[in-house]
């Protein structure tokens, strides 16, 4: 053990508190922790396969160079450097570094909306392609400029900050005003540097993941249409996440083109994948896992290298193939024996609570969720009047569907469907199997666009609306087979539906403000309350896929009513429910729709569930509508006999 | 007008290439919904194969005759069938029913592995064994001589390496046309990327089925990489990396999953790169099929001859 760290620490007592090398790998180690956190938040949490973050990295290096080679710029006085305006040249140094950061992080942050709006907006795997390319033509680009490859050449850009002196005996200016003024050493200056900009890496990174706006990208992370459907703009997601892990590389980008020259060699595909080993093994979306992840993937090949016997004869070109080598296998084995990583999703503080409620010191903070639960129900109690009173006021149809048509192909799956719901009342929409009920729901929500027709809620068009906007207009739905977010609790669930009553954005997570703070309460004690009229509450922290099933389907409505919808469509809610949950359920639909105002669209196959709450019912078969009325009208209407029965049974 | 069909000549040979490549890509991608990362690698072993096919029959020669082409060929191709096969059986079967990104990553570290193996120069049998060091492919006898009759016809110069590259292509086209359309297995597969579930309720053996469609592609790949040889003439271990993008480019083009739409997607890519580096832009040739792809995913993201499938909720 000894023997693989004597070569970082200085054991020849230079001065200087790290040895160079074990600088240049703390340097290293912070890089890569940097780089991890902005794939952590695309790949780990978004759950959006990006491969070209070293094509960011180089982008923001060059560019930070570009503004280290013009020092005058910042300090007019460098040129009497040697007089005594040493505050002038520290202030412009700083000035230097900090504008250098902040260009790399613009540039990179522009080229990553460049490669992700296109990209994004798609299902599937476009992105990881884009990436790709985009991190293979910069290394092209870098590797056969003679403008940009420092080592290629004479170009007329030494791609180098100039207080870097790698050309031995050739002081140069800046880095003796560096080394006089600032620090005793330039290693202590980029140190001090790189571990600030980690530090607010972390700290930016956790602060998203703990908001609004970390729950929405763990959202689309899971499941991109449920995240839609409780009004969650993926896309905005997907592209915020993306540009933001593409400035975080810029940043490191601009960072190490401040510690030493550049090399193309640093903006290799290697490098895109060492962060996405680091990402991997870390976990997804875990914090925690990819700082651990980053320090073991970054010393172990550096310990190994210097540990293994010189016997070996071993050379460095050799070494790095085999590490590749090495990374793929640990890439291939990581995804087929723990695709969640080391750490899974969990953090430090996770494994903290965990400890502390496992050893009893966590009672008095289960204490406090039961009142936040109390003041959740009053919250909502309160604000039933209001909403009762709303309704009252809603004139017209809450929701007209005009003649609405769906073709997939050939097939119609409905065809010219009307309907027109009042404000208040419950529907039932019924018809054999494959009649295109759950067609309708999606047409209604905007996962499909319907080929002809035209709906409105109240009077408003929603036609050519994102299902994400159609959820924030009113409109809240439960999925035939629960989609919920599998992955997160319970809690995440239903806070996630609140989306979009959600003023904070990102800048406020990112900051903490205040407003942020009371937010994020008010939401939690929302949550509680929906959770609570599902018999939820105590089950919290539970992970959704470990409800039983029917909790999960009382789960997804509980996030749809969160969404406070004024209309609610509710497909298949009893499936899979013995007749005592099915009781229940058909008290708690009167009781939701009495509490909320609501009005509910409901599919059912469940005959005495939908004749014993529906004060009209629409029959669909084959897509078209062939029968509506009340529950005793449809149960008599011949055409529904028949298409439920056959002909023959009609006659009989 | 010469000038021009000169560069279609070009265009339909590098195009032929990316053809085959972009086949195996749009195959799997049918049947499982996974972007095989690795076939760019599959392309390169099958390089791999037929050049070293040729040392051991030539005895290390710069020249070969087009009959020890031929061996090689059949080399490669049994080489990359066993190689496909393995590749699906041991990294994406396990992972069949886990998340997406999973088969992604894995296919990813799968291209990463075969790629950095093949980086490493191994000493077995008296003689190297890949390494970064392009491995040297034998020029067929005679493959660099202009065609006679098509010069005095029209007036352009097509060496018969072109029509080599053509011919097999369109030979390998047609017989995948016949497999797909016409066999039983080719039916199934059709099936498999329809619907998964459907198929395999009526009674398709997914799994023998997916092996055979990784076979195909990779039969495919390996034509592919000897053909790549014969036009220039080494292999690289990085060689399947920007052209198995590209391919893929080629492939979502057309219409990713669709067959035709493949053919027609590197047609497209290859007269467009050809004409490019013509007119003396051939440094930025590889950034082109990325710029189409963009353009592409903006204005029709399901490919030119794609049908925008919604997704089933």
């Amino acid at each position: 053990m000894i023997a693989l760290l004597s070569p970082w620490l200085d054991v020849r007592g230079s001065g200087a508190w790290l040895s160079a090398s074990s600088h240049t790998l703390m340097y290293d180690i912070a890089l890569n922790v940097i780089l991890a956190m902005g794939l952590n938040l695309v790949l780990g949490m978004t759950g959006q396969f990006s491969i070209g973050h070293a094509g960011f990295l180089a982008a923001g290096a060059y560019a930070a160079v570009v503004v280290a080679g013009k020092p005058e710029w910042f300090v007019p006085q460098l040129a009497f450097w040697h007089g005594t305006l040493e505050l002038s040249v520290t202030a412009g140094f700083v000035a230097i570094m900090l504008t250098g950061t902040a260009l790399a992080i613009a540039v990179a942050a522009v080229l990553g909306l460049v490669v992700g709006l296109p990209t994004l907006r798609l299902r599937g795997d476009y992105l990881a392609i884009a990436t790709l390319g985009f991190g293979e033509i910069v290394a092209v680009v870098i590797g056969n400029s003679d403008y940009l490859d420092a080592t290629s050449g004479a170009g007329i850009y030494a791609w180098r900050a100039p207080w870097l002196n790698s050309e031995a005996g050739k002081a140069s200016p800046l880095h003796d005003v560096v080394q006089k003024h600032l620090f005793d050493t330039p290693y202590l200056v980029s140190s001090f540097w790189i571990l600030l900009g980690t530090a607010v890496t972390i700290y930016v990174v956790r602060n998203i993941k703990y908001s609004t706006s970390g729950r929405a990208l763990l959202a689309v992370r899971e499941d991109v249409i449920a995240s839609e459907a409780v009004g969650v703009p993926t896309t905005r997601y997907k592209v915020t996440a993306f540009v933001i892990g593409a400035a975080l590389a810029g940043m490191a980008g601009g960072m190490l083109s401040h510690h030493k020259q550049l090399n193309p060699q640093d903006f290799t595909f290697l490098r895109s994948v060492e962060i996405l080993l680091i990402v991997i093994l870390g976990g997804q979306g875990s914090i925690t896992g990819c700082i651990l992840a980053a320090i073991a993937v970054t010393l172990v090949p550096e310990s190994l290298r210097s540990g293994l016997p010189r016997s070996w004869n071993l050379d460095a070109t050799l070494i790095d193939k085999w590490r590749l080598v090495v990374y793929a296998v640990l890439i291939i084995a990581a995804m087929l024996f723990r695709p969640q990583g080391l750490m899974g999703r969990f953090e430090v503080a996770d494994v903290w609570r965990w400890a502390r409620r496992k050893w009893g010191a966590g009672r008095a903070e289960e204490k406090v969720a039961q009142e936040v639960v109390t003041a959740g129900i009053s919250t909502l109690v309160a604000e039933k009047e209001d909403l009762r009173a709303g309704q009252a006021a809603q004139a017209g149809p809450l929701l007209v569907a005009e003649n609405v048509t769906m073709n997939f192909g050939g097939l119609c799956a409905v065809d010219s469907f009307g309907l027109s719901l009042r404000a208040g009342e419950l529907v039932g929409l019924i018809g054999p199997n494959g009649a295109g009920k759950t067609t309708v729901f999606n047409v209604l929500t905007g996962v499909y666009r319907p080929t002809r027709g035209d709906i409105r809620v109240c009077e408003r068009s929603i036609v050519k609306l994102r299902p994400h906007a159609i959820s924030k207009r009113g409109v809240a739905r439960t999925f035939q087979n629960i989609r919920l977010f599998a992955n997160l609790s319970v809690l995440d669930n239903v806070m996630i539906a609140q989306h979009a009553h959600h003023r904070q954005g990102i800048l406020a997570a990112v900051l903490r403000t205040p407003g942020f703070f009371e937010e994020e309460a008010e939401s939690r004690k929302r949550a509680l309350g929906y959770m609570d009229i599902f018999g939820l509450a105590d089950k919290a922290r539970e992970q959704a896929n470990s409800l039983s099933y029917g909790d999960q389907r009382r789960l997804e409505i509980a996030r749809a009513l969160a969404t406070r919808p004024k209309l609610l469509l509710l497909d298949e809610p009893a499936a899979g429910m013995n007749p005592t949950e099915k009781r229940e359920l058909m008290d708690l639909i009167q009781t939701i729709r009495s509490r909320f105002g609501l009005t509910i669209l409901i599919i059912e196959h469940d005959m005495k569930v939908i004749m014993g709450i529906c004060e009209r019912i629409i029959v669909l078969d084959y897509g078209k509508t062939i029968a509506t009325g009340t529950p005793e009208e449809i149960r008599r209407n011949p055409a529904v006999i028949e298409a439920y029965l056959g002909a023959s049974a009609k006659q009989g | 007008m010469d000038y021009f069909l000169q560069q279609l000549v070009n265009g339909l040979a590098v195009g032929s290439l990316y053809a085959l490549i972009a086949l195996g890509y749009t195959m799997v991608y049918g049947v499982l919904r996974l972007i095989n990362f690795a076939h760019g690698e599959v392309f390169m072993v099958g390089a791999f194969a037929g050049a070293y096919t040729a040392r051991a029959l030539t005895g290390d020669k710069t020249e070969q005759t087009f009959w020890q082409a031929c061996v090689g060929v059949m080399v490669a191709v049994m080489v990359c069938s066993i190689l496909g096969w393995a590749i699906e059986r041991f990294a994406y079967r396990p992972l069949r029913n886990s998340s997406r990104l999973s088969a992604l990553i894995t296919a990813i570290g799968v291209s990463l592995l075969i790629q950095n193996l093949a980086n490493i120069e191994w000493q077995f049998a008296g003689y190297r064994w890949f390494g970064s060091t392009p491995t040297n492919y034998p020029a067929i006898i005679g493959a660099g001589e202009p065609v006679q009759v098509i010069h005095r016809l029209l007036g352009v110069n097509v060496v018969w390496k072109d029509v080599l590259l053509l011919a097999t292509t369109g030979a390998v086209l047609v017989v995948l046309w016949f497999i797909v359309q016409r066999t039983r297995s080719g039916k199934a597969m059709r099936a498999v990327s329809q619907s998964y579930d459907s198929a395999r309720l009526m009674g398709v053996n997914i799994d023998r089925i997916v092996s055979f469609t990784f076979i195909l592609g990779s039969a495919m790949a390996a034509v592919g990489g000897c053909l790549f040889c014969i036009k220039n003439p080494s292999a690289t271990p990085t060689m399947g990396v920007i052209f198995g993008l590209k391919a893929f480019v080629a492939a979502v083009i057309g219409g990713i999953g669709n067959i035709p739409g493949a053919a027609a997607g590197w047609l497209l890519l290859g007269l467009v790169e050809t004409f490019v580096s013509s007119m003396g832009y051939s440094r930025y040739e590889s950034a082109i099929a990325f710029v189409i792809l963009v353009m592409v995913l903006l204005i029709k993201p399901e490919g030119i001859f794609g049908k925008a499938a919604p997704e089933k909720v």
